[in-house]
């Protein structure tokens, strides 16, 4: 463990990745304080960033935990002096700081040739936009600003404390120190709403978890005194995420008579790391949490962890105590729960992902029985479930029908399970990307076949039923991104649905799928067929023909990444009366196949939204033509997605100039 | 369309719509009732006015704004879309010229595209390098900086 930080530490390094290797150097101090080189690396990252206080904290508490026999302990005492040093001197220069290293970090500020002089502009920036630009900055940062100059400080001292909810300490690319955050806390305690704490982790992470928490932190012997009064500074915070690694779930009991305040009482959302999680999910069960809606346990992408199993609610320890929590409406696990908002283009794979036992999502989910949007993202309960099934001979389904029964949004994608949950017909939203060949389940798929539940549901109801007639008639949007299963057992699945009500469909990447091929002899659709009215056989109708006729409301498709999509489909697309987006990366189609489809010529209406991705040349002219059809409609594309790398500059340049919004991403994707 | 007059002279013809970006000429065109005279723009020289109007034109299809709730919690994001940060690579006199006058003629949007450009030349910086990117003469003395810090520390117990 500690080898492979190191590793980590000197590629980051070499590669100018500082903040990772920062990262990797504070993780290293984690697993082992004692261990004098992740004292040194950590060090030596602060003092090449001129932060030798950063430096000079490091180093001192290298000295209080490295034992004195170790061989780097006399280079640690040296660069520790020599810190101090640089401290005392830069803090007695007046002009500018002594520099070292600095051309890493400052970037082009020398380009910089227009210069102000003595802060003209910002003189005579009326104050009411002073703070509105000081609004968008992190709160410790504002604070800063004081001591930029004499107007800065004289502008902003009376303001600054004001109106901040939000505190997002993730913006920093440095670990958070206790200092900082009981500055940036102390200086709008009243109208704090919402704090995040980085990914970066620090030897102060501990402590500014606790202080958060407990609204205190660790004597120096790492205990929390549980006897002496607490503070409630932050009387409006309801919103906690906690990026970093902490002990402090581990080693503390949250219980409120021993804690009289914590700020669990008051949250009302609460994210954390999916390693803290366990213990967290005992204290909700325990009914530590009473306000909170809001759960997430998640990493982000950026730390790949291990695949340990994580187990919830471990019924060896405390079962028998765990009580409903009907605040709970939102429910999020797994790598990146949260999509981040600045990828639109949801269709990268993932490789890692987090082991968890169907038993324990079984578990958490039967204490949140008003659960409404549940989020499983990159979860591996089939490694897990697989073991189970050599012990019983069975495998365990989530039945989300009796546990959840109010559940609206459903989000296994990137989730390995052995069988498909169970929904409720209250679900709306169904997303199942890369989920290899789950997806909409067929009645038939599992007839006969016998399954049940463990530990909580004891009732039976771990059965599939032969038939559960309204389980998708609710679904409006289902996302099936690289769905591996057969033509026939997908449209099978998706004729369960209403397709009055179904208005957005994602097949991205669903390569089986053959848009000019027709249903096979072996597919059940028939039966499920009935609903529709069509005159003949459906298996008389191509794919692209039969689902114009399944899905006559679909506003929203996706169906890129498909090379049998060719000019003769977008044609039949043109059938669709609502379609306001339409998502055709495929290298299969032609200039005018998609002007037609955007156009719609006869029908007088326009696509608003075209996701595309054109890997042919022959598309240079496609934007002036897109430019002189539109003239002055009303209801033109206003939204491109294409990747710039693939696209003539002409081309960008005519969508641009007609109004159309282009997001451009990298080729890479496909 | 309507006529704008710049504080140095010159006149601008633009959509009534694309001028009405500007909640300030907007009104003046409904008190004045009559969109064919001309409006004199007092505060903003034909450079900036220009520049503003080059904005008003591309957003002018833009939703209006729905009104922000003071006590709104959400996070303050500052991404700003592609053209607008195009638009906004100007050098810092034009920006700020832009700030002032987007303020003055009342484009909320605009205003915000700015504050949140010039938030990001804050953003993660340094004190050192907020004064060397602004050119900003540190006045403090030593003594001065390390008070103030002391003002704003932790108060224990408050």
């Amino acid at each position: 463990m500690k080898k492979c930080l190191y590793q980590r530490y000197i590629a980051a390094f070499k590669v100018g990745a500082l903040k990772f290797a920062l990262q990797n150097a504070m993780e290293m101090i984690f697993v082992d304080p004692t261990d004098s080189r992740g004292y040194l690396n950590a060090g030596h990252l602060y003092q090449s960033r001129t932060d030798f206080a950063g430096a000079f904290y490091i180093y001192s508490r290298a000295l209080r935990h490295v034992h004195t026999t170790d061989s780097y302990y006399n280079i640690l005492r040296l660069q520790k002096s020599t810190c101090e040093a640089w401290i005392v001197r830069e803090e007695t220069s007046h002009g500018e700081p002594f520099v070292i290293g600095r051309s890493n970090y400052v970037g082009n500020l020398e380009s910089q040739t227009e210069k102000l002089h003595n802060a003209r502009f910002f003189e005579h920036l009326p104050l009411e936009i002073f703070l509105k630009i000081i609004e968008y900055l992190p709160l410790s940062q504002r604070f800063q600003l004081l001591t930029i100059c004499r107007t800065w400080n004289e502008k902003l001292k009376n303001h600054i404390r004001k109106n901040v909810y939000d505190y997002d300490f993730d913006n920093f690319d440095w670990p958070l120190t206790l200092s900082e955050l009981k500055r940036t806390i102390n200086m709008s305690k009243d109208t704090l709403q919402s704090i995040t704490l980085g990914i970066v982790s620090s030897l102060d992470s501990d402590n500014c978890v606790q202080l958060l928490v407990f609204g205190k932190h660790a004597d120096a012997h790492g205990m929390l005194d549980p006897g002496s009064d607490k503070l409630k500074r932050l009387d409006k915070l309801s919103s906690l995420r906690i990026n970093s690694v902490t002990r402090v779930f581990y080693q503390f009991d949250f219980h409120p008579a021993i804690y009289k305040w914590t700020v669990f009482n008051q949250l009302r959302e609460l994210r954390i790391r999916i390693e803290n999680s366990p213990e967290v999910v005992n204290s909700l069960a325990l009914g530590y949490f009473p306000n909170i809606n809001v759960l997430e346990f998640s990493v982000g992408q950026e730390i790949l962890k291990s695949t340990n199993d994580i187990v919830f609610l471990d019924p060896a320890l405390i079962s028998g105590k765990y009580k409903p929590q009907i605040q709970v409406t939102i429910l999020r696990v797994g790598i990146s729960a949260v999509p981040n908002s600045r990828n639109r283009f949801p269709y990268l794979q993932k490789d890692q992902s987090v082991a968890i036992s169907p038993g324990s999502l079984q578990r958490l989910l039967q204490i949140l029985p008003n659960l409404e949007e549940f989020y499983c993202i990159n979860i591996n309960s089939r490694r897990v479930t697989d073991n189970m099934m050599n012990q019983r001979g069975t495998g365990l389904r989530l039945n989300l029908r009796q546990m959840t029964p109010k559940l609206r949004v459903l989000d296994l994608s990137y989730s390995k399970f052995r069988a498909m949950p169970l929904m409720p017909s209250t679900c709306e939203v169904m997303r199942m990307n890369f989920c290899g060949d789950m997806g909409l389940r067929t009645c038939e798929t599992f007839r006969g076949k016998r399954y049940y539940s463990d530990v909580l549901d004891s009732e039976g109801d771990g059965y599939f039923l032969d038939d559960v007639p309204d389980e998708y008639l609710n679904l409006r949007k289902v996302s099936l991104i690289h769905n591996a299963r057969v033509t026939e057992k997908l449209f099978d699945g998706l004729a369960r649905c209403n397709t009055e009500i179904l208005t957005s469909l994602n097949l991205h990447g669903c390569k089986q799928i053959d848009f000019s091929q027709k249903l096979s002899s072996g597919s059940d659709f028939c039966k499920h067929y009935k609903r529709y009215e069509f005159f003949d056989d459906p298996k008389l109708y191509t794919i692209a023909e039969l689902m114009v006729h399944m899905f006559p409301n679909l506003e929203e498709l996706y169906v890129g990444c498909n090379q049998t999509l060719d000019d003769s489909a977008l044609r039949m697309f043109t059938l669709f009366d609502n379609l306001r987006l339409v998502e055709i990366c495929t290298t299969s189609v032609s200039a005018p196949g998609v002007l037609n489809l955007l156009l719609k010529d006869q029908r007088g209406t326009i696509a608003g939204e075209l996701k595309a991705l054109f890997l042919k040349s022959d598309f240079s002219e496609f934007g002036i033509k897109i430019k002189n059809k539109l003239g002055d409609e009303q209801n033109s594309l206003s939204h491109l997605i294409v990747s710039k790398n693939l696209l003539p500059p002409a081309f960008i340049d005519a969508m641009a100039d007609n109004g159309v919004t282009i997001d451009t991403i990298g080729s890479h994707i496909l | 369309m309507v006529k704008l007059i710049s504080s140095d002279g010159e006149t601008f013809s633009v959509e009534k719509d694309v001028a009405e970006r500007s909640i300030l000429i907007k009104n003046m065109i409904e008190d004045v009732g009559d969109s064919s005279t001309e409006i004199p723009i007092p505060n903003v020289t034909a450079n900036v006015l220009k520049k503003v109007l080059e904005w008003c034109e591309h957003h002018k299809s833009d939703p209006a704004p729905v009104s922000e709730d003071d006590n709104d919690s959400r996070k303050k994001s500052t991404d700003i879309d592609e053209w607008d940060q195009k638009f906004m690579q100007v050098d810092q006199e034009m920006l700020f010229e832009i700030i002032l006058a987007a303020n003055y003629l009342d484009i909320k949007a605009l205003l915000e595209v700015g504050c949140k450009t010039v938030a990001n030349m804050i953003k993660g910086k340094s004190p050192e390098e907020i004064r060397r990117q602004f050119n900003i003469q540190m006045d403090f003395t030593p003594e001065e900086e390390a008070q103030i810090r002391r003002e704003n520390e932790w108060a224990e117990d408050r």
